[in-house]
């Protein structure tokens, strides 16, 4: 990105991101803790590159490379070009969170990552973890308050991860949506979505009101099961760090015009590798299916026949914009 | 005018929607009492009391964590939420996930 292209990138994170810069303490306080994220990267990426893992096609791998590339802390063979000091500790509890799940996760190893030597249970330890942190939960209500993800009755929220999305939503919704509707192809996040949103979760099955929640391969089988009766009948799709974990992101995307009204909102959060080197991999290695620079999502948006309304943010902190079916 | 909840009538079962205004949907909302006069389709007239349901928390019994080691690499504010859940006996929704993967991974053990 050209300097005028970062200034402009900094200029709309601090109108448009503004609250959560302040709850995670002031803008350099931000620009610290992403500090970490790039130093963590490079750290692991030294491990990997050391024990010759660099070439491996493990996706917490590509993550890294790509977006340490990207961000021209590497070069193409994957040699370090450009180092940075060990940031100073943060002070901000936000901050100091953000940071700390980079700790957690380095203290598994990046070498043992890349070689598929940390059981299963211990990373969806850290993905909860991640997904119940403060910092996270602000990230997600700037978002919601950005795109007015409070204003629609009738949402479509794909790969629901472990519910936390919706609990957040309905937290901050004065009049909740009368329904909600969302699917995951990982059985474990069905169940604890159940957990996490309590009693009245309708699974498997959709009354038309409250919250319902199908385990099926994508949004496709979704509008299958949920038939003509809710064709065409939702105001917006909250895809909130989802795109990356769609098994098959473009036909998800496809079916998902079949879900929502003409002209309904597709309210978009998507990490990016511009963004934070360390995240990206870090939930890379949690279980995310693909990895997209800002302009690959943007090209899938278009490519799947969407029209794009509004972009708020390309990179930084990460990708979020409006678009409409 | 809007529909929160159905109440069945005490006399004949017969379901019914009451429309909240917008004033007592905010109250409603606000997590405040509701009391309301309800008529159902057969004309028997009842009152009832709405209140927004609070988010519910799981009781946690008699639970301790077994594996230091391996809960030491939570970071450090999430060891003490589930150190305070703990001793309190209560999680919030928004931590239960984590509590039953630290369960299943033998790491918490509630008896």
């Amino acid at each position: 990105m050209s300097f005028f292209g970062k200034f402009i990138e900094d200029l709309n994170a601090t109108r448009y991101y503004g609250d959560f810069i302040k709850a995670a303490g002031g803008l350099e306080e931000v620009r610290n803790a992403l500090r970490w994220s790039v130093w963590y990267a490079l750290k692991w990426w030294y491990e990997l590159y050391r024990e010759g893992l660099h070439k491996s096609s493990n996706i917490f791998v590509r993550a890294l490379y790509l977006s340490l590339l990207e961000n021209g802390y590497i070069d193409k063979d994957g040699r370090i070009i450009k180092k940075i000091k060990e940031p100073r500790p943060p002070v901000n509890s936000y901050a100091a969170e953000f940071v700390e799940l980079h700790g957690s996760f380095d203290r598994l190893g990046a070498v043992k990552v890349a070689s598929n030597q940390v059981d299963e249970n211990t990373i969806g330890i850290l993905y909860s973890t991640m997904l119940s942190q403060g910092w996270y939960d602000v990230m997600r209500l700037t978002f919601y308050r950005l795109v007015g993800a409070t204003a629609y009755k009738r949402l479509y929220a794909p790969v629901i991860k472990e519910g936390h999305d919706i609990a957040s939503l309905l937290a901050v919704s004065m009049t909740p949506p009368e329904l909600i509707v969302g699917y995951d192809y990982r059985p474990d996040s069905v169940e604890l979505a159940k957990e996490v949103l309590g009693k009245g979760v309708s699974v498997g099955a959709c009354p038309g009101k409250g919250i319902c929640i199908f385990q099926t391969a994508s949004t496709c089988e979704a509008a299958d099961l949920l038939g003509p009766q809710l064709a065409r009948s939702f105001d917006a799709a909250l895809v909130f760090h989802s795109l990356y974990w769609m098994l098959d992101p473009m036909r998800d995307l496809q079916c998902m015009r079949r879900l929502l009204k003409p002209e309904g909102k597709l309210l978009v959060g998507q990490q990016v590798i511009e963004s934070t080197p360390g995240l990206v991999a870090i939930v890379a290695a949690m279980g995310a299916k693909h990895i997209f620079r800002s302009s690959d999502v943007e090209n899938l948006l278009e490519a799947a026949g969407y029209k794009r309304e509004k972009v708020y943010l390309r990179t930084m902190p990460f990708y979020i914009a409006v678009w409409r079916a | 005018m809007a529909i929160v909840q159905k109440f069945k009538c005490p006399v004949c079962g017969a379901e019914v929607e009451p429309r909240l205004s917008p004033e007592a949907l905010r109250a409603y909302e606000a997590g405040e009492a509701v009391l309301l006069s309800l008529t159902c389709p057969n004309g028997h007239a009842f009152s009832v009391v709405l209140k927004k349901p609070v988010a519910e928390e799981e009781a946690l019994v008699d639970c301790e964590i077994r594996d230091w080691d391996r809960f030491s690499l939570l970071p450090q504010q999430q060891q003490q939420v589930i150190l305070e859940s703990i001793q309190s006996g209560r999680a919030s929704p928004s931590i239960r996930a984590l509590l039953r993967r630290l369960k299943e991974a033998g790491i918490v053990v509630c008896t």
